[in-house]
Formats: structure tokens, sequence, C-alpha cells
């Protein structure tokens, strides 16, 4: 059985055009499935209905074959390309750090968040340590089994950003998490992904069924 | 460090914080010089006791003197502890009906944005009835169903001045509702309560505090209105409202005084919390707010 499965899922915000229909898709244990596809085809929509920040319109998700619940930590996290809109730019970098739970302290080291970053304000860190904040912050529930990766280094240098995936990549092993990368960056999906999926395709196989 | 960021940013970027600094300041200086006139108004209430009101009919309708500055009335009671009582017993009132309102708007507001679109329809139906009709209209009803007095006119305002604010508060919270981060905090398990008052309501305290400001000099000028119509308080009462609608049988025997300083003193009370809260929007207006 697969870790996480979406099965004929559809959505469209308010009355507008149906963004994509009938999509199934699924992540199982320790894989790592890239996902690439044109601009605005809506990727980024299809991972905040896997994560449960919108619901769908039809289909369901699925954890190891059960309803995910309405209540408590998801166990499908999101980590997107804008970390300055992930946090409440009027906390503190502690408290946005602790709000899922107190995180993984190897992780928070291997992740290079230092102590003095914790009393600052958001603006006063740059996209690619708040990024880390809120890598940090998805990570911390116990209930998580898949990490949703949108876009999640697109604004890093080249070396921030192998550094990064390798922690990443290196966590999500270690709990036998299932990974999702969304990006436009082929080479790096190349690199990183056991499987790899286009846009287009998904979208395709749904619309001939 | 600060320094030169402001100098790498150029003049642009210097000027604008000059200015919103100065707003900043002169908001500040204005709530402190407003609360030093205020605690002195409460400390002369106290101090006034019933001496200076009680009946003195020998001294009836003296103009302003050094004895009486704001003169007497028809009574012989000193007019500038009359004043002063009536304002202290107005700002008592406008402090209870606008915290009221505040509470009632933004009750009302975070219902319409966050309990679905039949709360929202209900609430907006709700608005736009006491949004139809002008305020006064509905004070005094309400104030008359009350049975006028002290409750009638609070109830009212209070009533009365919450749709404008629960509408601001309503599109904040929408937008609010969406926002990256509530949504992270709801999937990393907090409830909904939790996420109401630690990342909505921290966010919407300004727009309360500019409402709740902006609402104070109208619930001030409601209710000297309603007083003065003899609607609202009892006239053993020195309200600024009673005071003035008193005035206006001495007016045309040229007794100006009456009306004249009590007039004046409630102008420049509302005007001054009137200045305050455009301040305060000014600077906390969500645009330019920052941590």
């Amino acid at each position: 059985m697969a870790l996480m499965e979406a099965a004929g899922l559809g959505f469209c915000y308010g009355g507008q055009d149906w963004l994509f229909r009938e999509l199934s898709l699924s992540v199982e244990e320790g894989e790592v499935v890239g996902l690439s596809g044109p601009s605005g085809s809506g990727k980024s929509t299809l991972a905040k209905v896997l994560a449960g920040y919108d619901k769908p319109i039809v289909g369901e998700v699925k954890l190891d074959g059960l309803p995910i619940p309405e209540r408590g930590a998801h166990p499908v996290q999101l980590v997107l390309q804008h970390p300055e809109r992930a946090v409440n730019p009027r906390w503190r970098i502690r408290r946005i750090l602790m709000e899922g739970g107190t995180p993984d302290a190897a992780l928070i080291e291997a992740l290079g968040i230092t102590e003095d970053w914790l009393g600052r304000w958001p603006s006063e860190l740059s996209g690619g340590e708040l990024q880390r904040i809120c890598i940090a912050r998805a990570l911390s529930p116990a209930a998580v089994k898949v990490l949703i990766a949108d876009e999640m280094t697109a604004m890093l240098d080249a070396i921030t950003q192998s550094g990064l995936w390798r922690t990443v990549l290196r966590y999500a092993e270690h709990r036998r998490m299932g990974l999702l990368v969304i990006s436009h960056d082929e080479q790096l999906l190349r690199r990183i992904c056991t499987r790899r999926l286009k846009w287009d395709e998904l979208v395709r196989c749904a619309r001939a069924q | 460090m600060k320094a030169e960021t402001v100098a790498v940013g150029g003049l642009g970027i210097g000027m604008a914080a000059g200015r919103y600094s100065q707003g900043r300041r002169r908001m500040v200086v204005g709530a402190i010089m407003l609360a030093a006139a205020l605690g002195a108004l409460g400390l002369a209430s106290l101090a006034i006791g019933d001496e200076a009101l009680r009946t003195n009919l020998p001294a009836r309708h003296l103009p302003p003197s050094w004895q009486h500055p704001f003169g007497t009335d028809w009574l012989g009671r000193d007019m500038l502890a009359r004043t002063l009582e009536g304002l202290w017993l107005s700002l008592r009132i406008g402090l209870a009906a606008s915290l009221a309102g505040t509470a009632i708007a933004a009750a009302a507001g975070l219902s319409a944005a966050l309990y679905g679109r039949t709360a929202d329809r209900i609430i907006g139906w709700l608005a736009d009835l006491f949004l139809s009709l002008p305020h006064l209209v509905t004070l005094i009803l309400i104030a008359f169903v009350c049975g006028g007095g002290l409750q009638g006119i609070m109830i009212g305002v209070a009533l009365t001045h919450w749709p404008s604010l629960a509408r601001l508060i309503r599109a904040e919270a929408l937008q609010l509702r969406s926002a990256d981060f509530v949504h992270a905090s709801r999937r990393l398990g907090r409830s909904r309560w939790w996420i109401l008052s630690r990342h909505l309501l921290p966010h919407l305290l300004p727009q309360l505090m500019t409402g709740f400001l902006l609402m104070f000099p109208h619930a001030i000028l409601h209710e000297a209105a309603i007083t003065f119509i003899g609607l609202g308080l009892p006239p053993d009462q020195p309200a600024i409202g009673i005071i003035l609608s008193e005035s206006m049988r001495y007016l045309n025997a040229g007794m100006w005084w009456l009306a004249l300083f009590p007039g004046l003193a409630l102008l420049l009370l509302v005007r001054s919390f009137d200045r305050l809260g455009e301040a305060a929007r000014a600077v906390w207006s969500p645009r330019r707010s920052h941590h």
C-alpha cells in the first residue's frame, strides 16, 4: 500500500474552470518523487490540496489507506517557495520554530540554524535562513510522513541548495518519509529523485481515463 | 550598521523613514498630552465636590469673572465646575460605550470572516440595517426603548457604532485567514482558537485600537446630542448635553457664557480624540505596520 495516495482529485477556485480533475498520484515510503511542469499549471495548488491547506472539490488524499483527520498535525507537510509568507512577521524566530513542537536537535544542527537567529524577527533573516526555519518547523511534528517541497530552494545559490537538499534527503531517509519535490530545475530533479512525474502526463492520463 | 543601510538605501528611504517616525512622534506626544489632560480632568472633578455645584441664588446669572471663569447659571452654580464634571461624565460614558462598540465590532467582524457564508450574510445584513439609518435615529429608538438614562445611551452608542469597524475587521480577517502562515499553523496541529488568539487578534489589534479611538468622539457627541434632546441622562446629572440644552433657554437673554464655554470644551475634547485617532490610523495602517 502506498504511503500517501491521492485518488480522483479535482480542484478549482470558487466556480472557475477545473485546474485539475481525476488526478491520481502516490508516494511510497522512502521515495523521492519529482514533479515538473509549466508555470501556472496548478502544481502549487496540488501541493496545497495534498497538504490540507485547501480541500479538494472531489476525490480524497489518504495516508496508509486511511483518510487524514481534520484535527492535529497533518502528516503531509508543505514547504513553500516564499518562506517570508509562511511565517508570521510579528513573531520571533524561536516562536515560529516551535510552533509545531520541538524540532529534532540533530536536524537543527544539520540545517545550520544557530542560537543567535532565534531572538530575531523574520525580516532580520535572509530568505535562505528563513527557509531552513520553515523546513525544521515542517519536520517537527512526530506525525509527519510526507514532505512536499514546492520550489523549496529556488531562490538559493547552488552550493547552499545542494547542502540543504543533502540534509533534507538524509533526514527523510532516516525517518522513512516520502518526499514530493516540485521544481522547474530539471538538473536538481534528475539528481535527487527516485521517480519523475511530468504535470502534463499526470493530467493527460487523467483525461484519457 | 543601520546608518550605513540608510545611506546606501538612498534619499528616498531616508525620507520615508523620517516622515514615518515623525508621524509616530506626533501620535505619542498627542497621546501623552491627552492623557495628562484627562488625568487633570479626573482629579479636578474629584476635587470639586458638591460645594461648587450647590445652588447659590444670590450669585446667579453672573458673567465670567476671576471668581467664576465660566460664569454661573440660573441657580448660581459655578459653570467651570459643572463643565468639568460634565466632561468627566461624558468621558466615562464614551469610554464604556466605545469599548462595548469595539468589542461588538471585533466579534461580528471575526464571526463573519471565520464562521462560514451564513454567518457572513446575517452579520452583513445587520450591518447594512444599522448603516442604512442615521445613527441618531437608531440611537433615539434604542435609548427610548431602554428608558433613557446612562444604560440606554451606552447600549445605543455601542449598538449603532459597530458596523463600519466590523466591516474593516471582516476584510482583514478574511485576508489573514488565507495567509500561508495561518494555513501552516493549522496543519501543524494548532486549533482554531489558538490561531485566532495568537495569529489573528495580534494582527488586528492596531485596527481595533484605531477604531476605538475614532469611535470615542462619536460616542461622546452622540451622548451629548441625545441628552440635549431630552432622551438621555436625567437633568440632575451635569452632562454636557444637559448643560447645553439648559443654556438654550437663556441664550436669548444674552447669557452666552452658558453655552460657549461648555460647548468649546466639548469640541476641544472631541477634536483631540479625533486627531489622535487619525494619527494612529496613519501610523498603524496595515501597509506600514511592522513587528
